[in-house]
């Protein structure tokens, strides 16, 4: 069978990315082969700046250039209010939305016990401790609105409510956009929980 | 291509590319499937709502000649129960619940009346107090384990077949599929039991579920029984039921939330900095 062999090693690299499979990977490989010089050294460039630059907070785990990270050291955001989140690029969406002035909170993934992820594979004794040494008035449960971000934030608001600290969950209702007529029960039992006075 | 409508239960998902799932589904007369949902994983989603783990649905789906995973058209969720999803206690026996499911049930094929079992397992999830819930896992692990074929051997010694008195001593074993007399138990091993919770395996496996709600077993009975998914489900299985400690997690955050926060893996994995 013919082939060409570094190809067929950048196949194989390429297919170890996730959700990419191997007709994709194929396309791609192909692609850097028929692209420019400079391109490739810019993409060979910015995976070895990732590689060598790229760290996690030691405070709230996001993903930065410089520990701690700049909005750890942001001493204009409001740092009695955490934002817990599932994954440092969740954080990526808040900022941009650019409604958030706290800190926030890394867990590293979501509580999933038929897939083996339990609290002590979380960091919440991270969360804990900043919560302990710090003055924390309010905690905001950014977990995904699913059945494992749900687990998640009522484990966590069960040990951050012995500590008598405000323990919130983002709102969850009717997305904008959205149609009345084609809402669950489930969202639409959140939306009416959280309605507001116009 | 074929289209087809059935009753299901919701039991896991994975991703798939950017914002389909993959969802797998206890059905009432397919067994366990496997279906795409497209755009799941988008926040205005048709399908996002329907496809939570534990959700009692009415999936419409089609069969593709070509590939062996179906694709849903609809769904439509019959409940959703909510009481369990909202509720840690609950969701813990929940999230075991399901596992045992998918790891009991291989492919298609499905024994009869397992899914009415999970079903009013699940309603009943929701409903019972939260001090029955126990001894009413305990009751379905029986049951499950009847329907399936594994009903563990209480009518005598499992392996020379004589019948254990009240007052002698029963071992249980996992390995060997149910009681041992104490003469037996020297080479084959077994955990200590009372008689009395021999009586109640007998007793939970024969009761309907929905007739526990009031039903209390005493503090010894309630410790023993747990062999069943310690020990003799594990062996059953060939492999541990890892949501089983999440139950045991979550009742000792009930009782002391630090030492839960404590001991974290975490740190371990901490050294990601390049």
């Amino acid at each position: 069978m013919y082939s060409v062999k570094s190809i067929d090693k950048l196949i194989k690299e390429f297919s170890n990315l996730p959700g990419i499979g191997e007709k994709s990977a194929q396309r791609m490989a192909f692609f850097i082969s028929r692209t420019s010089k400079e391109y490739a050294k810019r993409l060979i460039e910015a995976i070895r700046e990732v590689m060598e630059k790229v760290k996690y907070c030691s405070i709230c785990g996001s993903v930065t250039q410089t520990d701690p990270c700049p909005i750890c050291q942001d001493k204009t955001r409001d740092n009695s209010v955490i934002c817990v989140v599932e994954e440092p690029w969740d954080i990526f969406v808040f900022e941009k939305a650019g409604k958030f002035k706290g800190l926030y909170h890394v867990l590293g993934g979501a509580i999933s016990p038929t897939k083996g992820m339990n609290p002590q594979d979380l960091n919440i004794r991270g969360l804990m401790q900043r919560v302990r040494t710090n003055r924390i008035r309010e905690v905001i449960l950014a977990t995904d609105p699913n059945t494992d971000g749900q687990a998640t934030a009522l484990y966590i608001a069960k040990l951050l409510k012995k500590r008598g600290i405000r323990v919130t969950r983002l709102g969850m209702g009717l997305p904008v956009g959205g149609d009345l007529e084609f809402a669950d029960e489930d969202t639409l039992s959140h939306a009416l929980n959280g309605r507001r006075t116009m | 291509m074929r289209l087809y409508k059935t009753d299901a239960i919701v039991l896991s998902d994975s991703e798939l590319g950017d914002q389909d799932k993959i969802i797998t589904l206890l059905s009432d007369q397919y067994g366990k499937i496997r279906a795409v949902a497209k755009g799941a994983r988008r926040l205005k989603s048709r399908f996002a709502p329907a496809v939570q783990m534990l959700s009692y649905v009415n999936a419409v789906l089609y069969r593709s000649q070509r590939i062996e995973i179906d694709t849903f058209n609809e769904c439509k969720i019959n409940s959703p129960f909510l009481g369990i999803r909202n509720e840690l206690v609950r969701l813990s026996y929940g999230y075991y619940l399901v596992e045992l499911i998918m790891k009991f049930i291989r492919g298609a094929e499905t024994p009869p009346f397992l899914f009415d079992l999970v079903l009013k397992m699940l309603f009943l999830l929701e409903k019972v107090p939260e001090k029955s819930l126990p001894v009413l896992m305990r009751s379905f692990e029986l049951k499950m384990l009847t329907i399936l074929g594994y009903r563990p051997y209480l009518t005598g010694c499992v392996d020379c077949h004589r019948t254990i008195e009240a007052r002698r001593e029963v071992y249980f074993s996992g390995y060997e599929g149910g009681i041992l007399c104490s003469r037996c138990s020297r080479n084959r091993g077994g955990k200590l039991v009372s008689y009395e919770t021999i009586r109640w395996m007998k007793f939970l496996e024969s009761i309907s579920l929905d007739k526990l709600a009031n039903v209390r077993v005493g503090q010894k009975a309630d410790k023993e029984l747990k062999v069943v998914p310690e020990n003799y489900i594990p062996h059953r299985l060939g492999d541990k039921v890892l949501s089983y400690g999440f139950i045991e997690t979550v009742q000792g955050l009930e009782k002391d939330g630090d030492a839960a926060a404590r001991g974290s893996a975490w740190d371990k994995d901490k050294q990601r900095t390049t």
